[in-house]
Parts: C-alpha cells; structure tokens; sequence
C-alpha cells in the first residue's frame, strides 16, 4: 500500500513487509510506509497497534525481523540510529532522551558536537543551540543546566534537538503532550516550513484538532497491521476513529449519573489541603454516585494532589469520610496506611510505579494487597491466582495466562493489570491518575464503562486527565488546576472544552 | 509456571559445575571421598554457607555487603579473646563463656547491619559505598580492640573445645553439628524468600522501588532489616571460623567478602537484584570451598594463583550466564 | 587562547560544581591546622609528606573518572599494588627504573581496558567484574613479587620524588600537572563529552547516537593509568614493599573523590575537586598523627568522613524538601 502525494518524486524512505514481535507479541504484521518528501503524514491508530514500534524500527532503535527499509532506492543493512541519523531521519520520542546534568546547548549537540581542531567548539554548539530553540519560539536558555528545567521546557530541548541537524524527516511522537498552547502552535508552524524546505514530518498525536490542522494525509494502523491511508481532503475525525477501532465510537462514553449532593453526605472531604511545599490549599469534596473531574494542563499539580491523598507525598489539612467531621483524620504519611485506610491510587507512571514489570501478571495484582491475602505470613498461590483470573475476567485482560510476564503485556493490558491491582484491596475511594494516557481507544471506553460501575456501585471516583475530550465525556463534577491551586469548579452544563481550557489558563498571564 | 530456557540454565548450572569440579577433586585426590577430608569441606561449606545466606539477602533486595570479611574477622577476634578471658576467670562467667561470646558478636554484627541499613536508606548513600565505609571502619575498630586486649591473653592460647566441636567433630560420616543447624535455617529462608509476605516483598523492592513503594512495602524497613541478617550472619560465620580455626588474627576473614558474593553470583543469583535465591547459593559456595581445597591440597597452588582463580572463575561464570540466558524473559 | 579557554572552564566549572569548591576551602581550613601543629616544618620534611600524599590523589582522579561514568573501579588497590611491584622487581632485569615505571602503567592501563571491555561492551556489572579483577591483579602482584622486596631502586631514580622546584615539592606539582595533561584534552573533546553524557544516563545516550561501549573502557583505561602512576610514585617513595598487605586505596580514593564533589549517581564531579579531596583526607590523617592519635583511627575517620560527606547535605535536601509552606 503506498501513498504519493506529490506523483513524480521518489521517495525518501520506504517500508516494506516490515516484521516485528517481542517475546509472544506480535507488533507490526507485513506494515508497508512510504514516506515522500515534503509531507505531514499523521500516524494514527491505537496504543499496540505499532505505530510506536513502527517509528522505532524507522529510526534504528529497533531492527525489524523481517522485511526491507530503503532509504532513497537503496535497501539498508546493518541500521542502527547511527545509520538514521546518516539518512536524515530525527525522532523526537515519548520518553525523554536528556542528559539532565548536561546544559542545554551540549545536550542538543550530543553525540555530534561542532569541534574546532579536534576540540568542542562551546560557542558553536551554543549557537546551533539558539538557531534551534528559536525555530520552535523557545525561550529557553542554551545555557540553563537540564536539571532545572521544567517538563514543557525539556520536551522543547528535545524537539530542539532533533532539528538542529535540519533532518529530511521529523518524527515527533506525541510531542505536544505538556506544551502550552502556543508553543503547540510555534511547533505546527516549524513543521509547514520543514515541508516547505523539502522536508517530511511523521506526526503522532491523539488529539485530532492537531492532527486535521497540519497533515497532508493520514496512514491508519490497527493491532500491527496498515488499516488503510487516506488525504486529509477525502476524510474525518470520525472516519479515522472508525478506522483505528472498527467499531462506531458514538458511544464512547457511558451515560452520566445524577448526584446528590446534600451537604453531609460527602464520601470525601478535603479541607486545607497542601502536598509538599507548592501544592494546594485545595478544598474537596466528593459525593456517592459521582465521578470527580480533576482537569487542567500538565504539570500544575494535579497528579501531586492524587498522591498526597495517597499517601506518596506529605501533605497537611484535614480529610474525613462519609460527611462525619468527628472522624477526621491527617492525611496519610505512607502509601501502606492509606491503602489500609481504603484509598487506591492508579499512578501517573504506569511502568515506574504502577507495576513490578518483570512480575507475572499475578504477583502484580497482589501487590498492594499482600497483608489480605497473606494467611500466617504465608502466600497461597492457589488464592493469588483466583484473584488474578477474577479480574482478567472482570476487566478483559488480554494475557496469555496468570504467570505471563506482565513486561511481555501491550500498554492496554499492562494497565489493566494497574486498574486489577488498585482494585484488589477493595478501596472505597479509587484515585486515577491520567489512566487513558496512551491508551488505545478500545480500552479507553472500557475504562470509562467499568468507571462509572464502580463509581454506580459505591466506590469514589477521582479522575485526573490532561484530555479535555474525556472529562468532558465522563465526569459529572469538574475542579480546574492552574498553577498547583484549584482555579474552578464546574458542574453538570457548565462542563464544556472551552470552559475548562479558559479556566486552566486563568493564571497565566 | 513456564521456565525459560534461560531460567533452567541458571538453575542447573551451578549444581552441575559443583558435581563436575567435586569428580575432578576427587578424581585427583581420592582421600576426599573419605569422611575425614569430605568433614572439612562440609563444615568450610557450612562457614561459607552462613556468611553468603546475608550477603544473598541483601543482594536480592539490588544492595551489597562489602563488610562482612571485617565483621568476621572482628567477631573471630572478639569471640576467641571473650572465651580466653572468660575462661580464666572461671565461675558462672568462665561456664557460660561460649554463650557470652556468641550474644556479644551477635550484637556486634546486629549494629554494624543496622547501621549499614540506616546509612543506606536514610542517607542516600549508594550500598556499595556505604558498606564499603563501613570494612573500613571495622577495620580500623578491629585494629584498635586488638591492642587492648590484656596482653597476657592471646586469643589464640584458649580454644573452646565446645565450639571446636560444634563446627568440625563429626556426628555420622562427615556431617557435623553446625553443619546440620545450617541446612534448617538454609530451608527457613528459602521457605521465607518463596512463599511468604516478606519474600515477595524482598522481590519486589529489589526489582522496583517505585512500583513496591506505592503499592505500600515499606523499602526503608526492608532494607534494614536485611542488612541486618546480612550482619548477624557474618557475625555468627566469624564465631564459626572460631571454632574451625581454633586461632584469631587481622586477616582471617579477608577472602570472604569476594567468596560470599561469589558464592551468590556463581549460584546464579543477579547482582542487580530481584532474581534468584539461597538454595542456588549453596551451590555457589560448594563450588567455591571445593576450588579452594581441590587448588590449595591437591594442586598445591600458592596464594597467589589461587587469587588470579577465584577472579578468573566468577569472570568466565558471569560471562556463561550473560550469553546463556540471553532470552531471559523475568523473574517470576 | 588555551589560558583563556582554562579560565572560562574553571569559571563555569566552579559555577557548576559546587562540591570542588568546597572541597578547596576545607583543604586550606585542615592544611593551615596542620600547619600550626607542625611548626618544625622543612621543606625536606613537607617534600617527604608529600610523597606519601600524592599516589591517592592520582588515585582519587582515576576513580572520579570511573564514578563520573557511572562505573565502580574496586580493583584500583590492587592495580596499584601491581604496579609498585612491577617498578620494584623489573628494574633490575630491565636495566632501569624508568623502563619497569613505564611497563607499569602499560600493564594497568591494559588491565583496565580489560575491565573496561568487560563492563561496557559485555554488560557484565562492574562491581563484580572489578572485584574479580582485583582479586586477579592482586594474584599478578605476588607472582611479580613473591617475597616482600627491598633496596632495587637506583637513587637517582628514588631521589626524584625529593626534588624541589624553587619552594614547592615536584610532586606537588606533578599531582596536578599530570591529570592536566592527561584529562583536560580528553575531557575538551567529543569523548569526554560523551562520558559525562554515558555516566548521565545510559539509555539517553545511547538514543543519541553515542556509543556507550567505546567511550566508558576509555574510564576505565585512564583509571588503570592513573593506578599505575600512583604506583609508580609509591615505588619511588619507600624502600621497600611486600604485596600482601592490605590496602585501603580503593575506599580513599573513592572517600576522596565524593569530598571533591563527585556525585556517585554518576554524571557529576570534577578531577580537580578530586585533588583536594585526597589532599584533605591525608592532611587529616597527620593531623590525628599529630595529635598522637593511634593509626588506625585514620581508618575509622575516613570511613566517617565519607558518611558524613554523602549522608549531611542529603539530609539537608530531604529537610528542605519536606517543609510545607505555612
């Protein structure tokens, strides 16, 4: 299957019959990608449908097991990042490649510092540094030591990075998760003059708004597999999302409940509440019936706020359940004692905290709970492994058994896995933390489904997202962060995109 | 539970190597077989044995124990001085003084573990460094006893016959008391480290910090309290050497702090933590004893080959697990 | 243009590396202490303390180096035991002191190389690795030299290390000239910016399109160098040495390089700061001697020093850390 939007010109890279497994995962079936110059191919598809893996496979990271990457007619072997590099080809990934102890102009010359008589050349990376940095309209200094930089800043360091080699490709892949809105709109500008100069960009983002505004044309994946390519002219969003997922996606999200809100009856209250040294005073409650909302942009202390709830950070103030003052309680100081006290975090970090990656599958859904299903200090594997099969079952966990390598799981999987886990120790108030975060759309909507059961069944729910789309679609009470304070709270109709995004940037003035 | 090919190798191993090396002992020098020399081995393999099952706890939890070599040494020297004094002054103190000089090492060993616990997780200092501080700061403590104790008793004139016993008199063909003592404390830990609470929290932390503290293991109080196994059983090994050697000096425990991780990493069990275990430990250690006594008897090779051995014999086994158990999939 | 490229290095590296800095300051405060309780001081006497000093600095610049990448060097004690050895035992066969120093160094540097080799292009962990080839250094020590060896050394040879240039000590200057020479070229070129990157942190750099594999056998080669001159200079300093006595290299080095700010996370520190580190921990061990101390509580204060210096102003970012604003 190929794309040419511009007939006549050859292609910079071509993929073909591209293989790729991992252990029992079979990542990339026979993928196809033609890659012309001069063009904005947006990648779409769910999280284990290979896009990540075809990029890396693209940019040497990976090496395919079977198939052919040609590279302007010529089939390349032996390809490593240091052949991409060659060919022109930059990525900018998820995960950030910074060396936090560098400066910001050494990490953007990394690798291929400008020498002077065999000599770094300091002045000469900080210029490459500045043109770079001034591409994207950033404001950070070549000078600033990484450490001290803040996340958005980083992932402009990154960017930066990766266009100070004048690449003929650019890979981005979900580049614009913590950016500001007009450094999104810097960083879509500095992709039309790439395409302008000649060059290709590969774009990888789950928000459509971005992804109709600057590509060309789209190429579709779905469980490793190329579903079909289409020209941004001839399509929609809803199109692609039928594509991604094969289903009608209309009823993404379930229908929401009505709460009583009588004061008094709050499952949670939050008073004064600080976590560590910047974040709060939050005032906080939560109702039966109710999922909670926690929205606003990345990095403004929400996920902070969960975690001082669940005992991962120090916090101060007062917090006491089922609407009795009398029964108030100081915030927890371990995440053990607040798991006893029946609060279950689903974390931010899925791979750093969320789960023990080189565990089985059951020894991960018992983690939290270990003092539960203990007898004696003894561990009954008979027991570990009911539980386990309970929630596969309960939350459709694809794994090809118990004792299968949580590690050899899709993102999908590995965080259903988290959500069994949190579930385990039957808390009363369930805390998720950007749970859908790269997650594919299949599983999305069955998070939101199982969601609002629980919340239907008497559990609380609070539910940080940095997706507007989906805390508009799922909750029923919305609180806005901006700048570590809560900044608005909005109910029922008052829940729409624009009112949430103008109350997130009420403070940034 | 599916093994990887990797994770049988790992398991096997070691067992096969000990079995191959004891032949090729004995194949040499066919006394071995008798119960008198196989008696040494075993209760060198008991002494090993007891520093190691520390050493693999504190490994498991992805930390290390530089310091057991001059616990040992300083528990041989205060265990054998304690029972020459005691001894001489005869009463309920000359009666008891094995007893005496067992719970002072004990202690000993207790507060070094701890104190290597606390200084690694309240201090944020890297294991390796710290318990590395810490060999040195016993050995200069250890120096410091070694001069004052009283001249007219030498450590070495005053073996007590109980302990010499326990650790080397054999009870039916070559196995001894402290040998025996060993093997069942050997199956509670493994027992423990598999199928307890505890255990699984060992595993936990030493294959992520992050995801065992969120999940509400305590790490810190992990840590500690492995450390101070790892002290205890390095304490109670130099009361054993004691026993074995029937004399103290400045450097008996020297060679135990490269044999005990050795013993662990040639068990099979991953310096980083999180996988592996004791019993292949106690492989790793045979091994060890058996290279010692088949090179130092039977060979006859001086100190200095045996050190370029013990070297090359841990490079050439990381180097076989490494390229053996490439496909290693985890650590169930 | 070279001066001025030093200069703005040391500005910037001050700016950066606070720890050297430090390390500096409580260098002059425990020398002028020492100082004072010395005040029989000649400059023969200060030239002889000085010989004893400078091997740990240099071993203190080759473990910075290791720690910086993020690796462990634990057989620097025994590397350097070797080379002493080699300098005291092949001078007679090779005809000359300089001959055996130089067959010294090659043989450490190749040994590094070899644990180098084995940490980065095998993968197998350093701490091991290096306790092994310790333990086969160690080995090579006694087979060189299996008899405690005494009196080979020409004195022209021995009388280097009493050499004076105007005031200062040639060791002195020998102690800080020699890493120069040897580092600040590697550390101004793309290698050395590789390692520090390398020693950040290794899945990055190896997105980047560094090569981890051949950049941190070149820490560890430097190591097995700066072993080999540390043992060297030992050579010339004593009569005689016997190969099995227990040394405290390995955790001086490393004691001195941590209070020279070298980060044991990797990626941060400075060989300079190393210097003084080493230079504070011996001027403390006269110190204690001058105050009639027994020895061996050097040993019991060094290991403190390096708690207190690792453990202090960690728990000072932990309290800082922990206040919430009221």
């Amino acid at each position: 299957m190929s794309v040419n939007n511009t007939p006549g010109l050859n292609p910079i890279v071509e993929l073909r019959g591209i293989d790729k497994s991992f252990g029992g995962v079979h990542a990339l079936r026979e993928v196809d990608f033609v890659i012309p110059p001069a063009t904005i191919i947006g990648l779409v598809g769910e999280n284990g449908a290979g896009k990540s893996t075809l990029l890396k496979v693209l940019c040497g990271t990976y090496s395919a097991d079977a198939g052919e990457l040609v590279i302007d007619g010529v089939p390349q072997t032996h390809y490593g990042p240091g052949g991409a590099r060659r060919a022109g080809i930059s990525m900018v990934t998820q995960e950030l490649s910074l060396f936090p102890n560098l400066t910001v102009a050494a990490n953007i010359a990394i690798g291929r510092e400008p020498t002077v008589a065999g000599f770094v050349s300091g002045a000469k990376a900080r210029r490459n540094a500045e043109w770079a940095l001034g591409l994207i309209q950033s404001t950070v200094s070549p000078d600033a030591v990484v450490r001290d930089l803040p996340f958005a800043d980083r992932q402009n360091v990154e960017i930066a990075k990766a266009l100070v080699d004048d690449p003929r490709i650019l890979v981005l892949d979900e580049p614009t998760s913590g950016l500001r809105e007009a450094e999104v709109d810097a960083l879509m500008e500095a992709m039309r003059k790439l395409k302008e100069a000649g060059r290709s960009v590969i774009f990888i983002t789950h928000r459509m708004s971005e992804l109709f505004a600057v590509c060309d044309s789209f190429m579709v994946m779905k469980d490793g597999v190329t579903v079909g390519t289409r020209q941004v002219g001839d399509t929609n969003p809803d199109e692609l999302v039928s594509m991604m997922v094969g289903r009608d996606i209309k009823s993404l999200y379930p229908p929401k409940a009505t709460v009583d809100r009588t004061p008094g009856t709050e499952k949670l209250h939050l008073g004064g509440f600080r976590v560590g040294r910047s974040v709060g005073p939050v005032d906080l409650d939560l109702f039966e019936n109710e999922i909670l909302g926690i929205a606003g942009l990345a990095g403004n202390g929400q996920n902070e706020l969960l975690e001082g709830i669940a005992g991962l950070r120090r916090s101060t103030g007062t917090m006491w359940r089922s609407g009795d003052p009398k029964k108030r309680t100081h915030p927890y100081s371990t995440p053990g004692a607040a798991v006893r006290a029946g609060y279950s975090l689903v974390p931010e970090d899925r791979k750093g905290q969320g789960l023990v990656l080189s565990f089985p599958v059951f020894k991960n859904v018992t983690l939290a709970g270990l003092r539960q299903i203990s007898r004696f200090g003894f561990l009954p594997q008979s027991k570990e492994y009911e539980a386990t099969r309970r929630y596969v079952g309960m939350l459709d966990i694809r794994t090809p058994s118990e004792s299968a390598v949580t590690a050899a799981l899709s993102g999908g999987n590995q965080q259903k896995v988290v959500l069994a886990k949190a579930l385990d120790t039957q808390p009363a108030i369930l805390l998720l933390s950007d749970p859908t975060r790269g997650i594919d759309v299949g599983t999305k909507q069955e998070i939101y489904t199982l969601v609002r059961q629980l919340a239907g069944k008497g559990v609380g729910i609070i539910f940080l997202s940095t997706d507007v789309t989906e805390i508009v679609g799922l909750c029923d009470r919305v609180l806005v962060m901006s700048h570590r304070q809560v900044v608005a709270e909005l109910e029922g109709d008052e829940i729409t995109e624009e009112s949430i995004t103008r109350a997130a940037f009420e403070g940034d003035k | 539970m599916k093994l990887s090919s990797g994770r049988v190798l790992t398991a096997v191993l070691p067992w096969v190597v000990l079995v191959l090396l004891y032949l090729a002992l004995v194949a040499k020098a066919p006394n071995f077989v008798r119960a008198g020399p196989m008696s040494v081995l075993l209760y060198s393999v008991t002494i090993l044995g007891v520093v190691a099952m520390g050493q693999v706890c504190v490994i498991l939890i992805g930390g290390i124990d530089l310091s057991v070599s001059n616990v040992m040494t300083f528990t041989n020297i205060v265990s054998a001085s304690v029972i020459g004094t005691l001894a001489t002054k005869g009463g309920f103190l000359g009666q008891h003084s094995l007893l005496f000089a067992v719970l002072a090492c004990v202690a000993i060993g207790a507060v070094i573990g701890a104190l290597n616990g606390v200084i690694i997780t309240k201090l944020g200092m890297p294991d390796m460094i710290a318990t590395l501080a810490m060999w040195t700061i016993v050995y200069g403590v250890m120096n410091l006893y070694r001069v004052h104790i009283p001249k007219t008793i030498d450590p070495s004139s005053h073996p007590s016959t109980v302990l010499t016993s326990f650790v080397t008199s054999r009870i039916f063909a070559f196995v001894t008391p402290a040998s025996i003592v060993w093997i069942v404390v050997a199956v509670i830990l493994i027992v423990v480290l598999r199928k307890t609470t505890f255990g699984r929290q060992v595993y936990a932390v030493g294959l992520s910090r992050g995801a065992s503290h969120a999940a509400g293991i305590s790490a810190v109080r992990t840590t500690i309290v492995l450390y101070v196994i790892s002290g205890v059983c390095a304490a109670l090994a130099g009361v054993l050497l004691t026993g074995s050697l029937s004399h103290a000096n400045l450097d008996t425990g020297n060679n135990y702090q490269l044999w005990s991780i050795a013993a662990v990493v040639l068990g099979g069990t991953s310096i980083f933590g999180g996988r592996g275990g004791y019993g292949s430990t106690i492989a790793g250690a045979a091994i060890i004893v058996v290279l010692v006594n088949g090179l130092l008897n039977v060979l006859r090779i001086g100190t200095a080959a045996q050190d370029i051995l013990y070297g090359v014999v841990i490079l050439v086994m990381l180097l076989v697990f490494r390229f053996g158990s490439r496909k290693d999939d985890g650590a169930g | 243009m070279i001066w001025r490229g030093l200069l703005k290095d040391a500005q910037l590296g001050a700016r950066r590396e606070p720890g050297a800095v430090m390390a500096y300051g409580a260098l002059i405060i425990v020398f002028v202490a020492w100082l004072i309780r010395t005040p029989n001081l000649t400059p023969s006497l200060f030239t002889r303390m000085m010989t004893g000093q400078v091997p740990l600095a240099l071993a203190a610049v080759g473990m910075a180096i290791v720690l910086i990448s993020k690796g462990i060097d634990l057989s620097m004690g025994s590397m350097i035991v070797l080379s002493e050895m080699i300098v005291l035992v092949w001078t007679g066969p090779l005809h000359s002191p300089w001959l055996a120093a130089l067959a010294a160094i090659l043989v450490t540097a190749l040994f590094g190389l070899f644990n180098g080799v084995l940490v980065s292009a095998v993968g197998l962990p350093a701490l091991v690795v290096t306790l092994a080839t310790g333990s086969i250094a160690a080995g090579f020590a006694l087979v060189v030299a299996p008899k405690s060896v005494s009196g080979t050394l020409p004195d022209s040879f021995r009388n280097v290390v009493m050499t004076m240039i105007g005031p200062i000590p040639l060791v002195l200057i020998l102690a800080f000239l020699l890493p120069l020479l040897i580092w600040f070229p590697i550390r101004r070129s793309r290698a050395g910016f590789a390692l520090m990157a390398v020693g950040s942190d290794d899945a990055a750099a190896f997105v980047s399109g560094l090569k981890p594999w051949l950049v941190r056998p070149l820490a560890y080669v430097l190591s097995g160098l700066f072993a080999g001159l540390a043992g060297v200079l030992m050579a010339m300093s004593t009569n005689g040495a016997s190969a099995s006595t227990t040394n405290t290299f390995t955790l001086n080095s490393i004691a001195a390089a941590v209070l020279g700010g070298v980060s044991l996370m990797g990626g941060r520190g400075s060989i300079a700061g190393a210097i003084a580190g080493a230079f504070v921990l011996t001027f403390v061990n006269s110190l204690l001697l001058a105050w009639n101390v027994n020895g061996m509580w050097a040993h019991v204060v060094t290991g403190c020093i390096l708690v207190l210096v690792v453990g202090v102003p960690y728990l000072v970012n932990q309290a800082r850390a922990r206040k919430v604003r009221s």
